[in-house]
């Protein structure tokens, strides 16, 4: 039985990452018909991106290292969606748990880093968590849809965070209203590197694993996994009682693992949080790449397991900064990867009624 | 005699042979329904009426045989083309938009009619009602009368209703057949109706026609019929019950286990779905509650296991069970519901996941699973039940319906509780798993679980059950040990024809 | 202190010209959703139709062209929903996200391709825009003048917020409409066709979005610039729950929001002097005011009264 076992789950997890790379492989060539139509060659574009970030080991390095973050969002998401939490907020939470981060470690005056990096990551979990229990809430004791609850708060958090960077946080030689800066995280805030690699990548493997023991091998990620499969069952068998508290730490969680993505973002590579005065509502300034949309593409693609999430994440995170590169060696907008992954999550979204089709196809042969 | 004769018929189904997968859910049954005569397909759940209905209102295709339509022959393409040919059918959860006026329900129906028309087609057929009252705050009877006047407008030819009266009150029944016989006639409608309730044959209609399993066994104008004999051809003649492998035992005070007094639930569509239900439960007995679907069974199982929150009455538990309130019932109780997918299983987890949803909580060491120990439970549980399924890593949707229903039942019956409530625990299964079922229950029962049977299948609860209480309209008939029953009563108190039969007959 | 009628005037006239981007993006959410299909994605069609609206004027001069360029991406996109979400049954959530993303990414790619290609830096190009057309007599008088001096496009977006409460409430196709979103099963069974009802309000819903991203960039600013829409779409969505999914409430909601804004505006000028960042007054908290109001009004009317969803919204419609 155990033989058959695994086999079984081999052949549908092959069958699932089949299915995946289709998607990847048909939205890398909508983006090659965006290149070719503007006149340029998707070879030399695409060259370009595969160069910049595994063309060397440094540039590999890199690009494993710049995957912490999305990786850590990404894990957020998995929860969410495992648990049935539409968490549309990505986007907000990872910017305010960065926000978080910069404020607590510039508070801290701790001058210990493992202490001081602690204290962050700490604090912006517990506040995008807090952020994103709201919603939680909102959904549990109001009814109120959390997909529609979490884009709402997403752009009021932006807001937030805009205020903190205009006021009380910016650094004191920012001055442009466009783009306000706020100050830098202590010295000792900066994560460290090892050999070559930013520890943000095995710290976010390790959370990685960490999540997919909890979901596979403890009592509460069972009963996440049932809730989010079937509410009607686990409300009958856990009690609904049980089964709102369960909800509501889902959404905790989901919030506290991508603003933890947010500080990630800021100890290796950004050191501050840019705002932008235009009032964007969803995607600030930049900073969050997107991530919290394109974190959803990857959960979908990789089939809500946190483990496969670190290819994906991987993948994705080079698309993006090998689309900084087009703009600098080619001056191809940059853009284009993150239209990449938008059509991803375009096919994922229809992922359900095609593998239907499909199984009506297979069947009637 | 009369050679010469106008036939009155104007649709009919001959031969009709419907089948979903293996189940056969019409073989070979004619029906036909003539103009000025209201007729009726009587059976219980399952025996096919609204299969049958909806081969005749082109929703469903027959697997064979052949549809008449005023003499000739016909294939309806779609529900649509049935209605375009003035056949129409008005559905037990009516096809009229709840948050929308009247006024705005029938522009959309009949769209060139302005609001003075659209008023004089609503007076036309029944009292006054405001058009700009919302559906959703009509009684049901009313409308039941919206929908029937719809088709009327609509020039029907042929008037479909499926199961028309039931969800409506005691008066509204009365004067919706009246309705019916008076239009029938003025317009010489052609009407056909579904129901499982024998005062309504033998009050209002004119030609029934009985079913039982998919089969005709009875077709006789209810003129030339009696209410026994159309109980009998639905539940079979009356015979003493043959001693089974059930043997109820003396009941003592002391081991009660659950105690119901004056139970009332909400229902659905309807208001009250139980009604003032008392009874009490008992240690190592099996006490099967039967009745048609629909009759509150369910909203009664659901009630008792913490799902619906009664309006008035009381549950009580004995010492051991009581006070703990929703979690130790929970760990104390089983619960198999009669719709798995819905409430019970997660489709999308693995087969060894869904045994662990009731069990996780016993099968567990802290704060992690002992999946060693669900393994070992599951394949027990795949042996015995006879579980067909690659392993135990196949996702639960993979299964086909009677082994998903085999996975929620084995879980079930498998837990270590007080109190098993199982509603319709052999629902699609074939007949060895279903003995193997009822085995099963036979033995919790003798390990002294107070076992609560819910099913709409006398045979089921005659042969598995200790007592037996019959549910109607959302009353309980008066609980009593099998051998004070039966067959015949149990199906006259399942039809609601208690009052005229009398009382049974005991050994 | 007298009342500042000049003062008044121009705020009132802010505030209109500011709204009509937001009320063309609620009308778009109001014809989507009503046919119960969720339109979260509308700030990217904002955006898409934005770009298409501007390069287009730019590339010809004129902006008749530019205008039908972006109405044709509406029409694009909105064909391409219906494919998705009405045929194949897509996930609406999904598919609003892609929206999301695709939206600003593919218009900063076209916009930073045709730059490119030309070799020009941002903010470096504009159109002129649509100039203030007064109507006489209705112009002048007091209080309500400013209503009627305002570009071309706002007048067209008086005409369609009436239209669209006339043709919902008044007419049967808009009755039609409405029940797909109720009940697309009650629907079908009266007949009417719940995919074709939907593709067209999809098509619509996506033209009423890209005007929204043109009038921003054709009345308001005539620069393109990344995300030039800012949330508006979103607003949107949140305005049109607030305002229970009626043309009237919501219509007011958008005003109000275009108060907050040349508020907002007002308050950037007065600090003109140390710039907006000098002051320390927390103002970005009208910015979340609309959010934070939409939440509110939809966990209350849970509670207490009854929410005006359309009930099938989110879920696809499958015929078996």
């Amino acid at each position: 039985m155990k033989i058959i076992q695994k086999r079984e789950v081999w052949r549908r997890r092959t069958r699932d990452a089949l299915l995946s790379t289709v998607v990847v492989l048909i939205s890398v060539l909508v983006g090659a018909l965006l290149v070719y139509g503007i006149g340029r060659s998707p070879f030399e574009a695409y060259a370009t991106i595969f160069t910049s970030t595994f063309g060397s080991p440094s540039g590999f390095l890199y690009t494993l290292s710049q995957s912490g973050p999305l990786i850590l969002v990404s894990l957020g998401l998995v929860l969410a969606f495992k648990g049935s939490f539409w968490n549309g907020g990505g986007e907000g939470q990872m910017l305010l748990g960065g926000m978080t981060g910069v404020m607590a470690t510039y508070l801290a005056h701790l001058n210990n880093a493992p202490a001081t990096l602690f204290v962050g990551f700490a604090a912006a979990f517990f506040i995008s968590g807090a952020w994103a229990s709201i919603s939680g809430l909102l959904k549990v004791f109001f009814g109120v849809d959390d997909i529609v609850s979490t884009l709402l708060l997403s752009a009021s958090a932006a807001f937030v965070v805009f205020y903190l960077v205009r006021v009380p946080f910016r650094a004191p030689t920012s001055q442009n209203a466009a783009v306000l800066g706020s100050v830098n995280v202590p010295n000792d805030a900066i994560f460290p590197s090892f050999f070559g690699i930013n520890g943000v990548f095995p710290f976010a493997v390790a959370c990685s694993v960490f999540l997919y023991f909890v979901l596979t091998r403890t009592k509460f990620g069972f009963k996440l996994r049932v809730l989010g499969n079937n509410r009607s069952t686990a409300i009958a068998y856990f009690g609904k009682a049980k089964a709102n508290r369960l909800f509501i730490s889902v959404s905790f969680l989901s919030g506290g693992f991508v603003g933890m993505g947010g500080m990630a973002m800021v100890s290796a590579f950004t050191f501050n949080i840019i705002a932008g005065a235009s009032g964007g509502a969803y995607s600030a300034g930049g900073f969050t790449n997107s991530y919290g949309f394109i974190g959803i593409a990857i959960v979908f693609l990789a089939g809500l397991d946190p483990l496969a999430v670190i290819p994906a994440s991987v993948f994705f995170v080079a698309l993006v900064i090998g689309g900084l590169g087009l703009l600098v060696q080619l001056t191809i907008p940059s853009s284009l990867t993150i239209t990449i992954s938008g059509v991803a999550i375009l096919f994922v979204s229809a992922r359900l009624p095609i593998m239907q089709r499909l199984r009506t196809l297979v069947r009637r042969r | 005699m009369l050679v010469l004769q106008v036939s009155n018929i104007v649709e009919e189904g001959r031969d009709l042979v419907k089948r979903f997968g293996d189940l056969t859910a019409v073989d070979h049954v004619s029906v036909s329904v003539r103009r000025g005569e209201i007729g009726v397909l009587l059976g219980e759940n399952g025996a096919g009426k609204s299969t049958y209905l909806k081969m005749l209102n082109g929703y469903l295709k027959p697997n064979s045989g052949t549809i008449y339509y005023e003499g000739q022959e016909i294939k309806f393409g779609s529900a649509r083309h049935a209605v375009k040919k003035n056949i129409h059918t008005i559905y037990q959860n009516f096809s009229l938009i709840d948050l929308f006026t009247v006024k705005e329900n029938l522009s959309l129906i009949f769209p060139d009619k302005s609001a003075g028309e659209l008023k004089d087609m609503i007076n036309k057929y029944g009292k006054n009602v405001d058009l700009d009252t919302r559906v959703a705050l009509l009684p049901a009877g009313v409308k039941q009368r919206l929908e029937i006047t719809r088709a009327l407008e609509s020039d029907a030819k042929v008037l479909l209703l499926d199961e028309p009266t039931s969800v409506l009150a005691y008066e509204e029944r009365d004067k919706l057949f009246r309705d019916l016989a008076k239009l029938g006639k003025e317009r010489s409608l052609a009407i056909l109706i579904t129901t499982h309730k024998l005062q309504d044959v033998v009050d209002y209609c004119d030609r029934v026609t009985v079913l039982k399993a998919g089969r005709l066994v009875l077709e006789k104008l209810v003129s030339e019929t009696s209410l026994k004999e159309l109980a009998v051809a639905m539940f079979g003649a009356a015979e003493e019950l043959e001693e089974s492998a059930a043997v109820g035992k003396g009941l003592n005070e002391t081991d009660k286990t659950l105690e119901v007094k004056g139970l009332s639930v909400r229902g659905d569509n309807i208001p009250l779905a139980v009604r003032n239900v008392t009874f009490s439960m008992y240690r190592g007995e099996i006490l099967g509650i039967i009745g048609i679907a629909g009759n509150g069974q369910l909203e009664l199982a659901d009630a008792m296991y913490g799902l619906r929150k009664p309006v008035m009455g009381e549950i009580t538990t004995d010492a051991s069970i009581s006070k703990m309130g929703r979690k130790l019932r929970i760990a104390r109780v089983a619960f198999t519901s009669d719709d798995p997918i819905m409430v019970g299983l997660a489709p999308d987890l693995s087969v060894k996941d869904n045994f662990g949803i009731s069990l996780v909580d016993q099968l567990s060491d802290g704060p992690f699973v002992k999946w060693d120990a669900l393994e070992q439970f599951a394949s027990t549980a795949i042996e015995r039940f006879e579980i067909k399924c690659n392993s135990q890593e196949d996702l639960l949707r993979e299964l086909s319906g009677g082994n998903i229903q085999k996975v929620l039942v084995s879980r079930e019956f498998g837990r270590d509780v007080d109190v098993l409530i199982a509603v319709h625990p052999a629902r699609g299964l074939d007949l060895h798993t279903t003995y193997l079922v009822y085995k099963q229950i036979l033995e919790i029962k003798r390990g002294g679980v107070s076992v609560l049977l819910v099913s709409e299948d006398v045979d089921e609860v005659i042969y598995v059950a200790d007592r037996i209480g019959v549910m109607y309209e959302g009353q309980l008939s008066e609980v009593k040990p099998k051998q004070e029953w039966t067959r015949q009563a149990i199906g006259s108190f399942m039809v609601g024809a208690q009052a005229s039969e009398g009382a049974q007959i005991a050994t | 202190m007298a009342f500042d009628l000049g003062f008044y005037t121009t705020l009132v006239g802010t505030t209109i010209f500011l709204s009509a981007p937001i009320a063309f993006a609620f009308l778009g959410v109001m014809w989507g959703e009503l046919s119960g299909v969720f339109v979260f994605g509308i700030e990217g069609q904002m955006l898409l139709g934005a770009v298409a609206g501007f390069l287009g004027t730019l590339a010809t001069g004129n902006i008749a062209i530019g205008l039908g360029l972006g109405l044709l991406t509406g029409i694009a996109i909105g064909l391409l929903s219906g494919f998705f979400e009405v045929t194949l049954g897509a996930d609406q959530i999904i598919f609003a996200i892609a929206l999301l993303v695709i939206g600003p990414s593919l218009s900063s790619f076209l916009y930073g391709s045709y730059l490119g290609g030309l070799g020009l830096s941002a903010f470096s190009l504009s159109i002129k825009t649509f100039q203030n057309v007064a109507i006489p007599y209705l112009s002048d008088i007091p209080l309500i003048g400013p209503f009627f001096n305002q570009p071309i496009i706002v007048y067209l977006m008086y005409v369609l917020v009436v239209l669209t409460h006339i043709f919902f409430y008044r007419t049967n196709l808009g009755l039609k409409i409405r029940a797909v979103g109720m009940n697309p099963l009650a629907a079908d069974s009266m007949a009417v066709n719940v995919y074709l009802v939907r593709y067209l309000s999809l098509v619509i819903s996506s033209v009423l979005a890209t005007l929204g991203g043109m009038t921003m960039i054709m009345a308001q600013t005539g620069f393109y610039s990344d995300n030039v829409t800012a949330g508006r779409g979103l607003i949107a969505i949140a305005l049109v729950r607030v305002g229970n999914w009626r043309t009237q409430l919501t219509f007011a909601a958008t005003l109000v929001v275009g108060l907050l804004l040349s508020l907002v505006a007002d308050l950037q000028g007065l600090f003109s002097g140390g710039g907006v960042i000098s002051t320390t007054f927390p103002y970005e908290i009208f910015a979340t005011l609309p959010y934070i109001f939409a939440i509110a009004v939809i966990g209350i009317s849970y509670k207490w009264t009854r929410s005006n969803q359309p009930a099938s919204i989110g879920r696809p419609y499958k015929r078996d």
